[in-house]
């Protein structure tokens, strides 16, 4: 019985139970102070965790958070726990999760929403489970055990545990809360134990990963003296305990901008490590106003995500900005741009992410990249490889700047598409061909040319025709040759770059028309990095209009080189407005003599 | 009212113009007479910047109305560069065909006693062309400089748009009523 199960049966309940009143916790009386959260501690079966408790369990967040005041399986249809739920809309193409394989250069984007051009983790021979190990500790939890799981999943999980939906990531504000700890322990498998070890409250050792299939986190000590030093533990400090034996959490209903920061943040290469003061912030930030003032939600968690044609027209750009709206945010006049800006492009095509420059930047995510976590690796080439800006069109046909991820994976061949391979399955044909590349220091790509290619297609041929897409290109064999061609599953994954936000004084066109009308403008023809293991195919690189469908290259070369006779074009134009004037004036003037001397009687 | 039904409009108001001045001079029996005829250089001149005037106009007016009567009724690409490359020599024609026909077009108490009033219309047309295309060169180029809003910015190209639209009616139909006064011979 897995949580979607679950999550379906609380739906219904939900459903069928619409005239319960909401939970004491979900309906507020309306007061803007802070409640308090002192609560007792819950384990998993609902019981109350006492600081002298001789084996202690680890709390529950959703016993803990929904036994009494929240409505947890509403929060859980929310917009950070719904991708794997059914039915769910995919909505505008957003960060995907990168599934990055050194050994096998491998570095491609996933995603369980329908966003064209990610892969479902089950397409890539990946479980709901090893996607919790590889990526949960940058989640907002919701993964447990599904009717579909493997044998060898499902006694995992009972040694594991959930990794529960888990209030705390957002809305524990204690400077105690840990959330490069949650990670931790999740790599570890800890996952009933996470979010006791990241909130500060209690000690946790061990590792769930060592312990066998038969492990009951009920009876600990049953496993073999080996791995004693080995099982999850978790120590609470009764320091934390007030005398009632109930703990304060720091609780806030609104998440704290830097909580949305260590998965959200979006920082360029150039400004890490000690030029990080080089960098910008988002021009809202800066002004005090934090993530949550625009991506608002109810209980239900359906944080609006503010793009055009999304849930909540008040709360994107033009709502906000619009004239006379309810924020007091600045209208913008935006004066002397022609209005076919406003519908050929998207407010942030001027005012969003770094100015395009002749290449691409480079820059690193907290999602993707592990930022803020223990022993991440910092240097600039650590994979995954991601850019921006790439302007290219939405799907409304504005142009819009986007960030970038270029695909690197090995697949098979099955009716002209290409199905993923699971990086083990190349590490054993790697192996098998003694094909295994020393791993470079800085966690770039491996060392390696078409020849190894080649070499490791060979190998995966004979299990059935293969390919590797890198570069923007699908390579496979032709005879034993390697050959480099153009596929729709070796283009880019792009989504739209929404912060950081530049104000007007900082924006594409504040230092003239030629920021973008000019032969070599960046927007238009600057170049795309293309990211490849294959040097050789790091050495071109794509011209900016490949992303604008059905932008007039020519023309807009043509209107750039003109722009040089605008000068001259105002002059003339309003020096024969000027004349044609004075012609108009001096004849109305006679006109205007002759009617006054018509009614004295006399002609002139 | 869309621009393009506008378009459709004035060109159907120019021709039915014309072709009410053909009827009326079939019936009032106007034709051509050996009448003035200047001579030498300045003859030449005038035709010249007749020609040019014409001709100026002609292509400012195609290159911006055609466009009009597209599927998205937008001006863009070759059509928008080959209009703003005809701007500036349609505004030096303009005030010259301005300053050569101005004072010929002086109204005067005899244009109201010939038995048909062609030399009036020509006049008016005239002067109406010139008014027309005062706001019509100010409005797009005041659009160049970051005086208007993205409203105001609107309503500046909607200025320009009408204003040229009657700017290309009055001023055909003076060219039209022009070309027949040469042609019966006029001296005015």
């Amino acid at each position: 019985m897995g949580p979607r199960f679950l999550m379906g049966a609380a739906l219904a309940t939900v459903c069928l139970l619409q005239a319960q009143p909401p939970k004491l916790g979900d309906n507020s009386a309306g007061s803007r102070g802070q409640p308090a959260h002192v609560i007792p501690l819950r384990d998993p079966e609902g019981d109350t965790i006492q600081p002298g408790d001789r084996h202690s369990l680890p709390f529950s967040v959703s016993q803990t958070c929904g036994g009494e005041c929240h409505d947890v399986a509403a929060v859980s249809r929310g917009w950070h726990f719904d991708a794997m739920q059914a039915g769910v809309a995919a909505g505008r193409n957003g960060q995907p999760w990168l599934l990055v394989d050194r050994e096998t250069a491998t570095q491609i984007p996933l995603s369980y929403r329908a966003w064209a051009g990610t892969y479902r983790p089950p397409q890539v021979g990946m479980s709901e489970r090893e996607f919790a190990i590889h990526f949960g500790g940058r989640t907002t939890g919701g993964f447990g055990p599904e009717a579909h799981d493997s044998e060898a999943d499902r006694a995992r999980w009972l040694v594991s545990g959930n990794l529960e939906v888990n209030c705390l990531v957002c809305h524990d504000a204690s400077p105690a809360y840990d959330p490069a700890e949650y990670a931790n322990q999740v790599a570890k498998e800890n996952f009933r134990y996470a979010p006791a070890a990241a909130s500060g409250l209690a000690l946790v050792t061990g590792s769930a990963k060592q312990m066998p299939d038969l492990f009951d986190y009920l009876l600990p000590n049953s496993v073999e003296d080996s791995l004693q030093a080995q099982i999850p533990k978790v120590e609470y400090s009764p320091a934390n305990f007030l005398p009632s034996g109930k703990v304060a959490f720091d609780i806030v209903r609104q998440a704290k901008s830097s909580q949305c920061y260590y998965c959200h943040t979006n920082t360029d290469v150039a400004f890490t490590g000690a030029d990080r003061f080089k960098g910008h912030e988002d021009i809202h930030g800066a002004r005090g106003i934090g993530c949550n003032e625009c991506h608002r939600h109810g209980l239900d968690h359906m944080v609006t995500r503010g793009y055009e044609g999304g849930a909540s027209a008040a709360l994107t750009c033009e709502g906000c900005h619009a004239e006379g709206n309810a924020m007091g945010a600045p209208h913008p006049d935006h004066e002397g741009i022609p209005p076919v800006h406003f519908s050929r492009m998207t407010c942030t095509a001027c005012h969003s992410g770094p100015l395009p420059e002749q290449i691409t930047r480079q820059f690193k995510n907290g999602m993707t990249h592990g930022l803020g976590e223990f022993n991440v690796n910092k240097a600039a080439g650590a994979l995954p490889h991601l850019y921006y800006p790439v302007f290219a069109r939405n799907e409304a046909g504005k142009l819009a700047p986007n960030r970038l991820a270029w695909p690197a994976f090995w697949g098979r061949l099955e009716n002209g598409t290409v199905k993923p391979l699971h990086p083990d399955q190349v590490k054993r044909a790697l192996a098998k061909g003694k094909l295994a590349v020393p791993l470079t220091v800085d966690g770039s790509w491996l060392n390696v040319d078409e020849r190894w290619v080649e070499q490791v297609l060979r190998i995966l041929d004979e299990d059935g025709p293969s390919a590797y897409i890198a570069g923007g290109k699908l390579h496979r064999l032709y005879g034993g040759k390697l050959r480099a061609e153009d596929n729709a599953q070796a283009q880019p994954y792009l989504w739209p770059i929404a912060h950081d936000v530049r104000p007007a004084t900082q924006s594409l066109g504040a230092k003239g028309c030629q920021d973008c009308h000019s032969t070599d403008a960046a927007i238009f023809f600057g170049k795309v990095a293309v990211d490849s293991p294959l040097a050789s195919e790091r050495k071109v690189s794509w011209t900016m209009n490949r992303f604008e469908k059905n932008l007039d290259t020519d023309y807009q070369s043509r209107l750039a080189a003109s722009w040089r006779y605008r000068g001259m074009l105002k002059t003339i134009g309003l020096g024969a407005a000027a004349l044609l004037l004075l012609v108009l004036l001096a004849y109305a003037v006679r006109a205007i003599d002759r009617l006054s001397a018509a009614t004295l009687g006399r002609s002139r | 009212m869309t621009y393009s039904s506008a378009v459709t409009t004035v060109f159907v108001l120019t021709l039915a113009i014309v072709a009410a001045d053909v009827v009326l001079r079939l019936m009032f029996g106007h034709g051509r007479k050996a009448g003035y005829r200047p001579s030498g250089l300045f003859r030449w001149l005038r035709v010249a910047v007749n020609v040019a005037g014409l001709a100026a106009l002609a292509a400012a007016a195609i290159t911006g109305l055609v466009p009009a009567l597209g599927k998205n009724g937008e001006m863009t690409g070759a059509a928008l560069i080959t209009h703003v490359t005809m701007a500036p020599p349609f505004a030096i024609v303009a005030v010259i065909v301005a300053l050569f026909w101005a004072h010929r077009n002086r109204f005067t108490g005899g244009d109201w006693n010939a038995s048909y009033h062609a030399a009036p219309l020509r006049k008016f047309f005239f002067w109406l062309a010139v008014a027309f295309a005062v706001p019509t060169l100010v409005s797009i180029l005041a659009a160049m400089f970051p005086l208007a809003d993205t409203e105001g910015q609107a309503n500046l190209i909607r200025i320009h748009r009408y204003c040229g639209l009657f700017l290309a009616g009055s001023g055909l139909l003076f060219a039209y009523f022009a070309l027949m006064a040469w042609w019966e011979g006029s001296k005015d």
